[in-house]
């Protein structure tokens, strides 16, 4: 009978370890599908709030964040728009510091670096993605020289559809929050919550999309993908003409034909104080 | 002899069944952990410094609460056990396969290297040239309550810390910066830079960290590389080769003992 039961129990120490029961959140029938910016009441706000933000509201690189009650109410605890309110809850909580990049200039983070987030910076479109579900967030036109670093967010239905870049790029990108499936090199596979990223190394294809777009996997939240990538894409940012030639006649004077200048978006529109207009041009320091 | 066959009978059972509890009550231990998993780690590298070993997340719960990075980790594994495996997973790949269609790495798996103060345990070179990585280094820093790194800088690389998890604080220019989840801090090139946990922090942090160019000179000063001494290396002379001390660290199935050497493909 003894040798029985320890018979039961060894086999169930083998076994257990295939079957460990899993504590995922359970799936919010509130949950909204694809809608990525949303009508708010401006009583609802909780950011951008002026103590913390030098950056004019009115720019695109400073998200309009309802408060966390709010959004678990409109959009359940698995939506990606719940994350950013309790990120920005977070933050409240914290001192504030000169060096959060809502109080910096360009100049200061060449020189002392800054504190970004995921939420904040330069708005684009690209591989598919709706609006408003893209940003730049440390990338040159920030200060940053060798590596780029962008951000997707997504709910249901979501894809930065399979894509590669330049010839000398190589990236990462990481499902930072939520869940979802991953595409490198030939295929979709499913990239789990906590501590996933994928590597694709120069010129090798790669993508992100929601969970449930396949059957590898079912949808039960959505996601947030951080991409890093050096050295920085500059296709990207001309794509986005974040980045454009100087036809200015300033630039014609002097006889620039080819010159690149950041487009210089006044208000913050690359998340920071004012903007450069050239990576490199002494008289702009 | 009726009676003596029937003791050792009797013997032989006791001693098996005491033999198989006790096998069992080891086992209860090991039963504790959930990861490596040999359905999802190729067994030759089960004991790979690379891989972790992780216990459940019920277990850590009991051991450490909710917000301790061991928590955490145990999560992650929980809910990759849940999801279809994959053959470009880090655990299923080789150096080779890494650098020709990439992988599906994680922050929790990779060499695990003393740097800046902290244990190898704590801080975790995941991509950089070993796995494959020539432009950018990928690794993790997972601080408990209390833990810090010492204050350093890159001469010649740029840097990113991602707070993946948790909340703490990180070192930059000339101050210390209070940082959530969700934050994203620029170093530039050369500027000092620090990360701690304060000890009342109500959570531990967990960094992934971004560098670019690789740092080869960490590597030396961490004796990841070494020049070659070797008999071939003399007969061919070489006297200033490099050549990766210790490829297994890294728990990727197979590694090459130099970066561009054609013999190593």
């Amino acid at each position: 009978m003894c040798g029985v039961l320890a018979a039961i129990v060894c086999a169930s120490v083998v076994i257990l370890p295939n079957v460990v029961p899993l504590s995922y959140a359970a799936e919010d029938e509130t949950q909204t599908k694809g809608q990525l910016q949303s009508e708010y009441d401006p009583a609802d706000l909780i950011w951008p709030v002026k103590e913390r933000c030098d950056i004019p509201f009115e720019s695109t690189a400073i998200p309009k964040v309802e408060s966390k009650a709010v959004c678990m109410k409109k959009y359940g605890p698995n939506d990606f728009r719940t994350w950013q309110a309790d990120y920005f809850e977070r933050r409240l909580k914290l001192p504030d510091h000169p060096y959060r990049s809502e109080h910096s200039t360009f100049e200061q983070v060449k020189k002392r670096g800054a504190v970004f987030n995921v939420w904040t910076g330069a708005e684009g479109q690209l591989y598919g993605m709706p609006p408003h579900s893209f940003r730049c967030l440390i990338w040159p036109g920030v200060g940053m020289e060798r590596i780029g670093e962008q951000c997707g967010y997504g709910n249901e239905n979501i894809i930065a559809a399979e894509h590669c870049h330049s010839p000398a790029t190589n990236e990462v990108i990481t499902m930072f929050r939520g869940e979802g499936e991953g595409y490198i090199a030939d295929h979709w596979f499913a990239m789990a919550e906590g501590g996933d990223f994928l590597y694709a190394p120069r010129m090798v294809v790669h993508g992100m999309r929601s969970a449930g777009m396949s059957p590898l996997t079912k949808y039960r939240k959505g996601w947030v993908g951080t991409g890093f990538a050096a050295p920085a894409q500059w296709e990207l940012y001309t794509k986005f003409k974040q980045v454009v030639v100087d036809d200015s006649p300033e630039a014609q004077a002097k006889g620039w034909k080819g010159v690149y200048t950041f487009k210089g978006w006044e208000n913050g529109g690359y998340g920071l104080l004012g903007s450069p207009y050239y990576l490199n041009v002494p008289s702009n320091k | 002899m009726r009676s003596n066959k029937s003791n050792t009978i009797f013997v032989m059972f006791l001693l098996a069944t005491l033999a198989v509890v006790g096998a069992s009550s080891v086992s209860a231990e090991d039963s504790d952990y959930i990861w490596p998993n040999p359905a999802f780690v190729t067994n030759a590298h089960m004991n790979s410094p690379g891989i972790p070993k992780v216990e459940s997340v019920k277990v850590c719960m009991k051991k450490y609460g909710p917000n301790d990075w061991r928590t955490w980790r145990a999560q992650y594994f929980e809910n990759r056990l849940a999801l279809p495996d994959d053959p470009y997973r880090y655990e299923h790949t080789s150096f080779h396969d890494a650098f020709d269609r990439g992988m599906l790495c994680n922050i929790w798996t990779g060499t695990p290297v003393p740097m800046w103060g902290m244990d190898g345990e704590s801080h975790r070179l995941i991509l950089y040239p070993l796995t494959g990585s020539e432009m950018q280094q990928f690794s993790s820093a997972a601080l408990h309550k209390g833990e810090s790194c010492e204050i350093h800088s890159h001469y010649a690389g740029e840097e990113i810390l991602a707070v993946w998890h948790g909340q703490g604080e990180v070192y930059l220019y000339d101050s210390w910066i209070p940082v959530t989840a969700g934050d994203l801090v620029y170093v530039p090139e050369g500027c000092p830079v620090a990360w701690r946990v304060p000890e009342d922090s109500e959570k531990d942090m967990v960094l992934f960290i971004i560098t670019a160019p690789c740092p080869m000179s960490e590597y030396v000063k961490g004796g990841l590389i070494e020049p070659d001494k070797s008999e071939n290396a003399q007969k061919a002379g070489w006297e200033l080769v490099w050549k990766w001390k210790n490829p297994s660290l890294t728990g990727l199935i197979g590694n090459p003992d130099y970066l561009r050497y054609p013999g190593q493909r």
